[in-house]
């Protein structure tokens, strides 16, 4: 039967289950808070690092200043002056003969200055580059193509050097961030570039 | 009376539960942080020993970048055992580098050659390490030529 | 009324009074948890507000010195930066803020003791005694203006001078016969350092009393108005520029205006370089700029005994009569320069260092003549 008191006892309950899902209300706004507080701090991930940073940006340009002035045991020719004259003198029996360099284990029996700028260049990079894990790279020493931003490998000569690893490109995309520089070495017969890419 | 007891129970376990999820998460703050003053710590050095004229190739003042004298390297070597060297290192040497290993290797054309310029470590034995690599240029004197070599920085914390 | 109804009726009256016993005491309760429990809140979050402050001017020092560094070794650059704004305070050897302080580690750093800004300004200067010793890292703000004050016979040195500090300070360059309030006014800087370019001829009666007239710059502290005057400056060895220095603060110039420099004599500074007269000026602060100097000194010692054991090498190894004779002539000068730089920071014989820097320099020039390996 309604009555006036039954009303009034159903109006108490009604009001006493909506403070209880205000309630648990409040508690499912702290609990979402706290899973939000624990996605940002936990789950997502790290900060830049700057040494990471650093050292790749570090590494690019150092490595190819410090190469560029190094001197070889090529009758003291320096890596840029090797670089000069395989451009100038490929193919022709001009090339600077170069003597066997026995610490290094470079040239056996004596070689022009293309195959030893080659060795000398993978002898550093497998002794300091390839030794640092957390390093990747591409190295070319070529003609380089501005249209593209490629080196020109059509025509012997254009291609002095290249060193890939592979580890920063799935084929022609590159797959991780990476730096880049290039320095460029004037030789008689337009410029080539060493062009470095660190990922 | 129990009500407001049990509320206020329950109110604590949660308090406690909240108080030991903020500790967690501060102390790996803590760490992230620690490790990121040893990144920055690694990178000063990285930076400051390249500039100092202890070590920096020149000519007539004019800086060589990147570039070490080799004829330095062994100067300071020989510097570093004498007592007046050993006080240097040990104040203002020590405030630059403080806790770290500093080493140049040569690879090409000599690779035998190499240089330990400073090493302190702490007395801990729970020590970590950075490991920084650097391309750099050796100059030598004697014959006017450089060479290619290696800058190797651990930091210690 | 019947018996059971009477027990009735006193125990529903028990009863009552028993509820209102306990509310009372539910209340006290409540009242008590609630001030517990608002005291622990409150105590946490004044406690946490501490702490955080203190880690954000850790942080903030941590990323300053991160800049430092890449200020101190870039030479010959300037920069400025913008910072939340706070109150630098810079001392012997260590900076800090709010309390918090950050060590030094190594930098020589030229700095006004006190910096409240949120724009920082860095500057780096190679110093050298003939060979190159440190950088000099100065760090001021906008918020200080540094005026270049000059008579007829210094116009030289003040056009170079000016033209050398960086764009990025608040300078201006005065002739002293302008030196009067229409020039020198009151524009609410935080501080003003003068450096006096007048020489042996200066008194302080020429530059007038604009700088220390109480109505003009009465809101400035005595140290808050800084003088740095040179002395009996030349050029030595081309470029290096050698003089005695003095830095007063704004009591003891007035007393000097008063007195018309005849009273108490103030003590000057032997020092080398440009980048020192820098350091005094940017500072304006005679004990850091004292200390600092004292480090680089420190420094110098080493840098020295490093290049005489270079010296020697190069002597051994390069046998070339011209180029030996040469070497061992430096050999025994870089003796000589550690000698006059002394021991455990304190220097001996300042005035003969100039004399080891003029050689060294001599002996630098012949070795590149004779095609020898350099000194440095």
């Amino acid at each position: 039967m309604i009555t006036l008191k039954n009303m009034i006892g159903g109006n108490a309950k009604r009001t006493k289950a909506q403070a209880e899902i205000v309630g648990i209300t409040i508690v499912m706004v702290l609990i979402m808070l706290g899973i939000v507080f624990v996605i940002k701090y936990i789950v997502l991930p790290q900060d830049y690092n700057i040494k990471d940073a650093y050292d790749k940006t570090q590494t690019a340009a150092n490595f190819m200043d410090a190469v560029m002035k190094t001197t070889t045991k090529c009758n003291t020719l320096t890596i840029t002056e090797l670089i000069q004259d395989c451009a100038e003198r490929y193919g022709t029996e001009f090339l600077y003969n170069c003597p066997e360099d026995t610490m290094a284990g470079i040239c056996p029996g004596g070689c022009d200055s293309c195959t030893y700028l080659n060795a000398s260049l993978e002898h550093i990079l497998e002794n300091s580059l390839d030794e640092m894990p957390q390093v990747h790279y591409d190295l070319y020493v070529c003609r380089w193509n501005h249209a593209n931003g490629e080196c020109f490998d059509l025509v012997e000569g254009d291609m002095i050097s290249y060193f890939p690893m592979h580890d920063c490109q799935d084929g022609s995309r590159w797959t991780k961030g990476y730096e880049a520089k290039r320095l460029a070495i004037p030789t008689d017969v337009g410029n080539r570039v060493m062009q470095m890419y660190i990922c | 009376m129990m009500e407001t007891i049990s509320v206020l129970l329950v109110f604590l376990i949660l308090l406690t539960f909240v108080v030991i999820f903020y500790v967690n998460i501060s102390t790996s703050s803590a760490q992230s942080g620690r490790e990121d003053i040893t990144n920055l710590k690694a990178v000063e050095i990285s930076q400051l020993i390249a500039y100092m004229p202890e070590f920096q190739c020149s000519s007539k003042n004019i800086v060589d970048e990147n570039c070490f004298d080799m004829l330095k390297l062994e100067a300071f070597g020989n510097f570093s055992i004498t007592t007046e060297g050993q006080d240097a290192i040990a104040t203002s040497y020590f405030d630059i580098f403080e806790y770290s290993r500093i080493e140049v290797n040569e690879i090409y054309p000599d690779s035998t050659k190499s240089w330990l310029v400073y090493e302190r470590k702490p007395e801990s034995s729970r020590v970590s390490l950075k490991r920084t690599f650097i391309p750099i240029s050796l100059y030598n004197a004697y014959d006017n030529s450089f060479a290619y070599g290696i800058l190797n920085i651990t930091v210690y914390s | 009324m019947t018996l059971k109804n009477r027990k009735e009726s006193r125990r529903e009256i028990f009863h009552s009074k028993l509820g209102i016993i306990e509310v009372g005491f539910s209340w006290i309760f409540i009242l008590i948890a609630g001030v517990v429990i608002l005291g622990l809140f409150i105590y946490i979050s004044s406690d946490q507000a501490s702490f955080f402050r203190d880690l954000i001017n850790a942080n903030l020092l941590k990323d300053l010195n991160a800049i430092f560094v890449g200020a101190t070794v870039s030479k010959d650059t300037a920069a400025l930066f913008e910072i939340p704004k706070t109150e630098l305070v810079f001392d012997c050897d260590s900076y800090g803020i709010g309390g918090v302080t950050h060590p030094l580690t190594g930098h020589i750093v030229y700095a006004p003791p006190l910096l409240k800004t949120n724009e920082l300004i860095t500057w780096t200067k190679p110093w050298s005694l003939g060979f190159r010793v440190t950088n000099f890292l100065y760090i001021t703000s906008p918020f200080i203006k540094y005026y270049v004050i000059y008579d007829s016979s210094h116009a030289s040195l003040a056009a170079e001078v000016y033209d050398d500090l960086p764009d990025q300070l608040t300078k201006e360059m005065i002739a002293i016969g302008n030196a009067d309030g229409s020039y020198i006014k009151n524009q609410g800087y935080d501080r003003i350092h003068v450096l006096v370019l007048a020489g042996s001829t200066y008194r302080s009666s020429n530059l007038p009393s604009s700088l220390y007239n109480p109505n003009d710059f009465k809101g400035y502290g005595n140290d808050e108005i800084k003088f740095i005057m040179l002395y009996d400056e030349t050029k030595i060895a081309d470029t290096i520029l050698k003089g005695e220095i003095v830095i007063k603060n704004k009591k003891q110039e007035q007393q000097d205006f008063n007195e018309d420099f005849g009273g108490e004599p103030r003590l000057s500074q032997r020092f080398y370089d440009f980048s020192s007269l820098y350091a005094a000026f940017i500072s304006g602060n005679h004990n850091v700029w004292q200390c600092m100097t004292d480090k680089s000194y420190s420094r110098a010692r080493d840098v020295a005994s490093i290049y005489k054991s270079r010296t020697q090498s190069l002597n051994s190894n390069i046998l070339f009569p011209v180029c030996n004779g040469l070497y061992t002539s430096a050999d025994n000068q870089f003796t000589i320069m550690k000698q006059n730089l002394g021991d455990s920071g304190v220097i001996i014989k300042i005035n003969e260092i100039e004399s080891d820097i003029i050689l060294f320099h001599n002996i630098n020039n012949n070795l590149e003549r004779a095609s020898c390996p350099l000194l440095y």
